[in-house]
């Protein structure tokens, strides 16, 4: 369960998330939705206090951290209940996939090196990245490499994952394996709270839709409900320019003349 | 130039290579550690501990080595005799081996040039990697020693083991306060058979072959360190 | 004790050195800097019996001390050209041995410099030059060399900063430069502090370093003037 109560956070005197409210369920799928630089990011490294808040409440699975923390323990223990997914992978260069995915859980969870080899081959299976375990982050492809992370993760064991746009850095085709992977994670039970752009796949994941936008949740509903009947106008019309936005063919196109 | 004379000062040049080598790798080494103190203290939120580091650094930076070597060649007796008078140590400083200030001031030399090493290797760890092993609940601890440390390391090495052979050569100078390395047997064999071309030939050609041989073992360290960097997408 | 008037003296005598420091480091630069521009070319042609020697060279130059080149020079070169061609070349002033010995130093050690810049920008920007026309001079001199010359400043910059420090050495031949007066008024003077005089020998050097390293920075700035327009638009 993750409760978060009237978090704000301020970048340099300007208010990024003002207030935010968030309930759910043990299992529930959370998708953020809303445009960029509306504080989705913000709000998920505030969940895992990458980013401290400058107020408020978060609770996940019985750990509350209130803020101003007064036990720094706390941090740590509130993260070890989560596991995060980058936009840009993350995953330790340095270290091969087999690396990457035992390391944490013997360090984090202190699991006997054996067992996390063993566990860490399961969970890259479950993602279709068993036959690269020897390779390093570089000799990868961005979906690759955001499979393994989704192994990383899972490794763990956290109540809840967080994931921040994880295909937003990818190509089409290869955006595809990854949704597949978190997927999978929908089906293990584990909590989800995801922020993304691709808004066919929120609908066919989620149970639970929160549209933000300047900082604030405008509406907080099922993707039923926010995709086909949002309450909010500005919802409808986020979805709506989103939808035009959305056609097929220019979207890919626009997206790489951007980024050139 | 005799070939006789040469071969002849070769081997006898050939035979202080270990002790060069030994004292150059002591230096790095105490020059290395001194130089991660030095990249904490630049570290640090004290604006005057700061400001009195870049004085420190720009002046061991801004004054050539030899010039550091004779001053603590004639300062260090003084600092020691003084040191001794006040806490009764009883240490006589008439004999002060000039190898202690040779180690001293290259230790203190090299460390300022090691401490932007170290903290040019620190820094360009991405923090994207700190942030994967915060968020997956590493300690502070943890993440150094498990992410930071180690890709920091593969960056500061090949740069450190490059700066060993500078050190080897920077040494050539401690023939000036009489200690003997690499450069300075070529200088007393000269003094010893008045025969100047040979000895120096000799000397070059050890230095030579010290420096290739080093090169390529550390080059393939270096290859060996960034083994995950060479990317091979299919 | 020594006192203030002292200091002030020391000082005098030991800028009296200083001319001579400022001309030798001014002349080798630039032939050195010269020739390392030749040597650079040298090296990046396809021929191999100019491209392999000069590699030697510079592993040669680079892996031995300047101290001991010093002493090749001054002692190797005149009984070489006096086996060679018969000229003595005893009476020839000191420096001029300096000079060489570090022209031909600084000609090849800073092709280690040169010769990764120039190949670093060829790749991003030689076939864009290529694309429009340009010959293969033109995109050499036009568009290749300046940015080459704008990757390697900062690393120019330190090596003037080795040759002001580095020539502190030249004492050793009994050169009158800077580090020579410092020696002078030691081995002459039987009431001098060596400690004193070397300190202030190494404040003036500091000093030199300080203002090399201001002008190398404004310098720098100079010639990136261009680049600040890359970050503006650098955002996706
Ligand atoms: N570390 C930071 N420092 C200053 N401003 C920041 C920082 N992180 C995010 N911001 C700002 O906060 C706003 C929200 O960013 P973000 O949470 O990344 O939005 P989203 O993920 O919805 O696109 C943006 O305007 C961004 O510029
Ligand atoms: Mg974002």
């Amino acid at each position: 369960m993750i409760e978060i109560t009237n978090v704000h956070k301020q970048f340099n005197n300007r208010t990024v998330l003002n207030g935010i409210n968030l309930h759910a369920e043990t299992g529930n799928v959370v998708t953020l939705i809303g445009p960029s630089g509306t504080g989705k990011t913000t709000l998920l490294r505030c969940i895992n206090l990458l980013e401290e808040p400058d107020q408020g409440t978060i609770e996940i699975d019985g750990v509350r951290v209130q803020i101003p923390i007064k036990n720094k323990n706390d941090i740590l223990t509130l993260r070890r209940k989560t596991a995060m997914v980058f936009q840009q992978y993350n995953l330790f260069r340095n270290q091969t996939v087999l690396q990457n995915v035992v390391q944490p859980q013997v360090l984090v969870k202190r699991t006997n090196k054996q067992v996390a080899k063993q566990r860490a081959e399961t969970f890259l299976q479950e993602v279709g990245m068993q036959d690269y375990q020897k390779y390093y982050p570089s000799q990868l492809s961005g979906g690759q490499q955001q499979r393994v992370s989704i192994a990383r993760a899972l490794a763990l064991d956290p109540k809840v994952i967080l994931f921040d746009e994880p295909t937003s850095a990818l190509d089409p085709e290869l955006s595809r394996e990854v949704l597949n992977a978190i997927h999978k994670v929908a089906d293990l039970g584990i909590t989800i709270v995801l922020a993304t752009h691709e808004m066919q796949f929120a609908e066919e994941i989620s149970n639970q839709v929160v549209f933000m936008e300047n900082g604030n949740v405008v509406e907080d509903g099922t993707p039923a409900e926010i995709f086909h009947h949002p309450a909010n106008e500005r919802t409808a019309r986020f979805l709506e320019n989103y939808r035009v936005r959305q056609a097929p063919i220019y979207s890919a196109q626009i997206k790489k003349f951007k980024v050139v | 130039m005799s070939s006789h004379i040469f071969v002849g000062d070769f081997w006898t040049i050939w035979k202080v290579v270990p002790q060069t080598l030994g004292l150059s790798f002591l230096i790095l080494i105490l020059a290395t550690l001194l130089g991660s103190l030095f990249w904490q203290i630049q570290e640090s939120r004290h604006t005057a501990i700061k400001f009195l580091y870049h004085a420190f650094s720009s002046y061991f930076r801004g004054v050539p080595l030899l010039i550091h070597l004779l001053i603590f060649y004639y300062g260090l007796p003084i600092v020691i005799k003084a040191l001794s008078d006040q806490f009764n140590w009883g240490v006589s400083t008439n004999q002060l081996n000039p190898i202690y200030a040779v180690i001293v001031s290259y230790t203190l030399y090299s460390a300022s040039f090691l401490a932007e090493i170290i903290r040019g290797s620190f820094k360009s760890v991405g923090t994207d990697q700190l942030e994967a092993a915060s968020a997956l609940g590493y300690t502070g601890t943890q993440r150094f020693f498990a992410v930071w440390l180690p890709q920091a390391l593969s960056e500061a090495l090949p740069k450190i083991l490059n700066y060993y052979t500078l050190l080897i050569r920077q040494l050539s100078l401690a023939f000036l306060v009489s200690v003997v390395d690499i450069f300075a047997k070529a200088k007393l064999e000269t003094a010893a058979n008045d025969r100047y071309i040979e000895a120096f030939c000799a000397a070059a050609i050890v230095y030579w072959i010290l420096c290739v041989v080093l090169t390529l073992i550390f080059s393939k360290v270096e290859h060996y360190l960034r083994r995950y960097d060479r990317s091979v997408l299919a | 004790m020594h006192n203030f008037s002292d200091v002030i003296g020391l000082f005098k005598q030991l800028l009296t050195g200083l001319p001579i420091t400022l001309g030798f480091i001014i002349s080798s630069w630039i032939i050195g800097f010269s020739l390392s521009v030749l040597v650079t070319a040298g090296r990046l042609s396809p021929r191999r019996w100019l491209r392999y020697p000069l590699d030697v060279l510079v592993s040669f130059t680079r892996s031995i001390p300047i101290v001991l080149q010093l002493f090749l020079v001054y002692y190797g070169l005149p009984a070489l050209v006096q086996t060679l061609i018969g000229v003595d070349l005893n009476d020839v002033n000191k420096m001029i041995f300096c000079i060489i010995t570090f022209s031909i130093y600084y000609g090849s050690y800073l092709s280690e410099i040169l010769r990764p810049a120039y190949l670093s920008v060829r790749k991003e920007q030689h076939d864009a030059a290529y694309g429009l026309g340009y010959t293969k001079f033109q995109t050499n001199f036009h568009v290749i060399v300046p940015q080459m010359f704008s990757i390697a400043l900062p690393s120019l910059g330190n090596e003037v900063i080795n040759l002001v420090h580095q020539s502190s050495i030249l004492f050793v031949l009994g050169t009158v430069d800077l580090m020579g007066q410092a020696d002078m008024i030691i081995t002459t003077d039987y009431t001098s502090s060596p400690l004193l005089t070397y300190f202030c020998a190494g404040m003036i050097y500091w000093g030199l370093t300080i203002v090399i390293t201001a002008v190398v920075h404004s310098i720098e700035r100079y010639v990136d003037r261009y680049k600040q327009s890359d970050l503006e638009g650098g955002t996706i």
